[in-house]
């Protein structure tokens, strides 16, 4: 029986199998040697984000995989597929840990890995508080001696301290410091400003402002005006000295300034001279004037600014002293026009001159024409021309007499003709005894 | 008594004939000023010159870049109401007979006093009437000088577009051999003034005529 049944059974397999040769065509695996399963390595691996990670792939139990093209795909990943029996791939995570899969395939079987992927932190670093820096302001200026300057601190935390060796103070807090010099010296000095400011992450910063300071010249400068922060502060620069000649008659009772003047002998003339600072401060200014020939300078008629002044700005000159920026002086005085100067007839023309000079503007000149003439005489000058036709009048007359003459002459001859008609008349009607009285 | 009354009659004749043969040789003598006269007479103050006081003020911005320089020897005087507009001619010397002889020529700035446009008084001298065989074209320029009253302004125009406008202040007519103080007052008067001067009345030179005129800004 048992051999029977194993005969059957025998039987019944190679039927089967002759028919399943017969019917069904044979399958891939039927033809490969059997490789195993395939697998990917390292099944499971850690990496943080950005990092570099490589799989590798290999069959377990069977034959060598070198006969197998393998296929690498990796979502996620940079580069995200690949070929051989190695990859390399890199993934990012930027929120949390990420898993990331790679899959290898040889068309047959697919093995998979995983890349746990953690993002990479860097760790802030404390963001410190805001010191940026620490600036004086004006760098570099002049101030006149005794003249107020003012810096001005910008930057660090706000809290200042300032420090003025020789100046007057020579320490102050804030954003603003106000100082002055006194350089008797001799020649200009340069001070240095420093401003320091302290915090917690920098320390104490520092930062300088020079002031360069003329010595004194005997004139102490008027205070010019505070310019309050934030208004720009320019940087100092030497004025521009610019001088004028005006004039005036006061004699012909003139009022107003005129660019040119003109005169008679004896007559008074007013010299006006404006002196301006223009685009920063003069120094030790000084004017003079040059008078031209045909005028002379009255004395004690000096007048700066409306105040009576010293002497010598004709001679050798009259000093100003200080001009602050767009100040101007004025200094007027009376001259008077020579007789010996003026032509007999017609006009000269003579030309005043003036100078003006600073320390730190150098030297300037105007010049102003002064037309000196003799003393109209209206008078004078229409009794010698005579403008209308001198004899006109006598012409006219002579004219009427001799036609009034003429026609006398001869209605004279013509009443002598009728007399002596009537007179022959009269004589014929005597003879002829005929009266033609009537 | 015909006798009388023919002789009358003659008389009256020669006396017509005197007058009007006087008055007529007169005018004719003085036919420019007349011309000027009857032409002002017939439509007074239509007068007009070539150049308008609005043409000179519209050359201020070209005189404007010359300021500074020296006033040229080349100007004219030009009054509308009246119809002068002539030459003035500058640095005649004190001379009579030059000052005749540039008078024929336009009006005659007298050299010593100031020129027009600068500071003190100028003189502008100009002939009233002229002769009929008189040369020059400006015989009777300031023929109607009298017609000018205080307020009524003329110009000065040098060659290089600088004008200056005056505006007639006062007139007096004078005995140019007995001065007066009233004179003296027009001749010392402030600020810059122009001075017209010409004789009178017109055919004669026995009075002279004066017209002040004052430089006004514009």
């Amino acid at each position: 029986m048992s051999k029977h049944l194993l005969s059957v059974g025998l039987a019944a397999v190679i039927l089967a199998s002759l028919v399943g040769g017969a019917f069904a065509a044979p399958a891939l695996a039927d033809y490969v040697p059997y490789q195993g399963t395939l697998s990917c390595w390292p099944s499971s691996v850690s990496a943080t984000s950005g990092q570099l990670v490589t799989f590798n792939a290999f069959y377990q139990n069977g034959y060598p995989y070198q006969y197998q093209q393998l296929t690498w795909s990796a979502v996620g990943g940079y580069p995200s597929s690949g070929t051989g029996t190695s990859f390399s791939t890199t993934f990012w995570s930027y929120s949390g840990t990420q898993t990331f899969t790679v899959t290898v395939t040889d068309g047959m079987q697919t093995a998979t890995c995983t890349s746990t992927v953690t993002p990479t932190y860097t760790t802030p670093t404390p963001t410190p508080p805001y010191v940026g820096y620490l600036q004086c302001n004006p760098s570099q200026t002049w101030a006149m001696y005794g003249q107020d300057v003012t810096l001005n601190a910008w930057g660090s935390n706000g809290t200042y301290s300032w420090s003025a060796p020789e100046g007057n103070p020579s320490s102050g807090t804030g954003s603003s410091f106000t100082t002055r010099y006194y350089n008797t010296s001799g020649s200009t000095r340069t001070y240095t400003v420093t401003v320091s400011s302290y915090d917690s992450y920098y320390g104490t910063r520092t930062a300088n402002c020079s002031v360069m300071v003329p010595t004194y010249t005997g004139y102490t400068p008027t205070p010019t005006p505070y310019y309050p922060y934030p208004t720009p502060y320019y940087p100092y620069t030497n004025g521009t000295l610019a001088l004028s000649i005006g004039g005036r008659n006061l004699t012909q009772g003139q009022s107003s300034e005129y660019t040119s003047v003109s005169g008679r002998p004896g007559d008074t003339l007013d010299l006006i001279l404006h002196v301006t600072a223009q685009n920063g401060p003069l120094s030790n200014v000084w004017v003079t004037d040059y008078l031209p020939a045909g005028v002379t300078y009255l004395p004690n008629t000096t007048v700066l600014n409306g105040s009576v002044a010293a002497e010598g700005v004709t001679s050798t000159g009259l000093y100003i002293g200080y001009l602050g920026a767009g100040q101007q002086a004025t200094v007027k005085f009376s001259v008077m026009v020579q007789s010996g100067a003026v032509p007999t007839w017609g006009a000269v023309t003579v030309t005043d001159n003036a100078q003006s000079r600073a320390d730190n503007a150098g030297t300037v000149a105007a010049a102003m024409s002064m037309v000196l003439g003799q003393q109209i005489n209206v008078a004078q000058i229409s009794s010698a021309v005579k403008t209308g036709p001198t004899d006109s009048l006598l012409y006219a007359l002579a004219a009427a007499v001799l036609l009034t003459g003429m026609y006398a002459v001869y209605t004279r001859s013509t009443l002598f003709q009728k007399r002596a008609s009537l007179a022959e008349i009269n004589r014929l009607s005597k003879r002829s005894g005929l009266n033609f009285s009537r | 008594m015909r006798l009388h009354n023919r002789r009358r009659v003659i008389l009256i004749r020669l006396a017509v004939i005197f007058c009007s043969t006087f008055v007529v040789a007169f005018l004719l003598l003085n036919y420019r000023f007349v011309a000027a006269e009857v032409q002002y007479s017939i439509a007074p103050g239509t007068i007009q010159t070539k150049n308008s006081l609005g043409d000179a003020i519209r050359l201020l911005p070209q005189a404007k870049a010359v300021a500074d320089k020296p006033l040229p020897d080349n100007a004219k005087l030009v009054i509308d109401k009246i119809g002068v507009d002539a030459p003035i001619v500058f640095n005649v010397p004190d001379n009579t007979d030059l000052i005749y002889n540039q008078l024929e020529n336009g009006v005659v700035h007298y050299s010593i006093t100031a020129k027009p446009g600068t500071p003190g008084t100028g003189i502008i001298l100009g002939h009233s009437s002229a002769y009929p065989w008189y040369k020059g074209k400006y015989g009777a320029v300031f023929a109607l000088l009298t017609k000018l009253n205080a307020g009524d302004q003329f110009y000065v125009q040098y060659s290089d577009g600088r004008t200056f406008v005056y505006e007639v202040k006062e007139s007096l007519v004078f005995n140019p051999f007995n001065a007066s103080a009233r004179l003296t007052e027009l001749e010392n008067a402030p600020g810059n003034n122009l001075i017209l001067v010409s004789c009178y009345p017109v055919g004669t030179n026995y009075l002279r005529i004066a017209v002040r005129a004052q430089q006004i800004d514009i």
